[in-house]
């Protein structure tokens, strides 16, 4: 495999091309990952704007209406609808664990199962989610691959 | 089908699940142990009575499974608690099989039975949820390592 990388200072948008014989799993992870690293989000706190990168959010929650990002220390009101969010993320570390809830399992320490089929998440933060039942099921499966 | 409906379905199907589940249960336990101390068959009224009493206690193990902040094991003891009070109970009170003064024999081996079917059912929920929750944390690890 070779990897190229060309520093063009004024090239408009940073473009990345990959060639193969075929797509496969790991291409297929790289191109995920590449996806994640380049998508940010615009987030509001106290009237200030800040970019987000998706490696740094633990997870988005909607409260009436609004929607929100949460980093290990803040919180940040984004523009997004939950349901936009569910879609731009589908190919991501991000997964829909409960009807207001997107998390990101790259920041899950460790899981344990509950009652009624229920999950139960602790964050690297020791902040603790439920993965709710109809989203459990969802959620083995991306774990799984 | 509106969701407030297919909510209220859903609970009554799982309602009677859980109705003809008891029902089933304490009929096959008290014929068992009507066979063992040699006594009539069950009647008519005493299934009656098993009836009235699965549809109440269907209706405290509906409220127990939908507890959401107790674990699966302690869910599982007070469930296994509730239906040997209940064969406890009826035995005593609907079908008069415990003596406790002339004939505590039968009393002391239930109560034996359901001890011992605690603490196999405590050791085998443990074992179980330990399975689960290590493959689980397995394919979180995997996942890590595969997204980075």
């Amino acid at each position: 495999m070779k990897l190229q990388i060309d520093e063009i200072p004024n090239l408009e948008e940073t473009e990345i091309i990959i060639r193969c014989r075929e797509v496969d799993d790991r291409i297929n992870r790289i191109g995920n990952y590449i996806r994640t690293s380049y998508i940010t989000i615009n987030g509001k706190d106290n009237g200030e704007s800040y970019v987000l990168y998706l490696d740094d959010i633990y997870y988005f929650e909607a409260v009436d209406n609004k929607v929100f990002a949460y980093d290990e220390h803040k919180v940040y009101e984004v523009s997004y609808k939950l349901q936009e969010l569910a879609d731009l993320l589908r190919k991501t570390s991000f997964i829909q664990v409960a009807r207001t809830v997107i998390l990101n399992i790259n920041k899950i320490e460790k899981v344990s199962t509950l009652v009624n089929g229920r999950i139960s998440a602790v964050l690297i933060n020791k902040e603790k989610m439920i993965i709710t039942r109809a989203y459990a099921h969802a959620f083995k499966q991306k774990l799984n691959g | 089908m509106s969701n407030k409906k297919f909510n209220i379905l859903k609970f009554i199907a799982n309602y009677l699940i859980i109705l003809i589940s008891i029902f089933a249960l304490i009929t096959i336990i008290f014929a068992g142990l009507l066979e063992f101390i040699n006594r009539s068959v069950l009647s008519g009224k005493d299934l009656l009575i098993f009836f009235i009493v699965s549809a109440v206690a269907s209706i405290l193990f509906s409220i127990v499974f939908k507890l959401n902040n107790i674990s699966i094991v302690l869910q599982a003891i007070i469930i296994y608690f509730l239906l040997s009070l209940i064969v406890v109970l009826v035995g005593y009170y609907v079908l008069y099989i415990y003596d406790i003064g002339h004939n505590y024999k039968l009393f002391i081996s239930t109560i034996i039975f359901i001890i011992v079917g605690l603490v196999f059912l405590i050791l085998f929920l443990i074992i179980k949820l330990r399975k689960v929750n290590k493959s689980l944390n397995e394919n979180l690890k995997n996942f890590k390592e595969r997204d980075h």
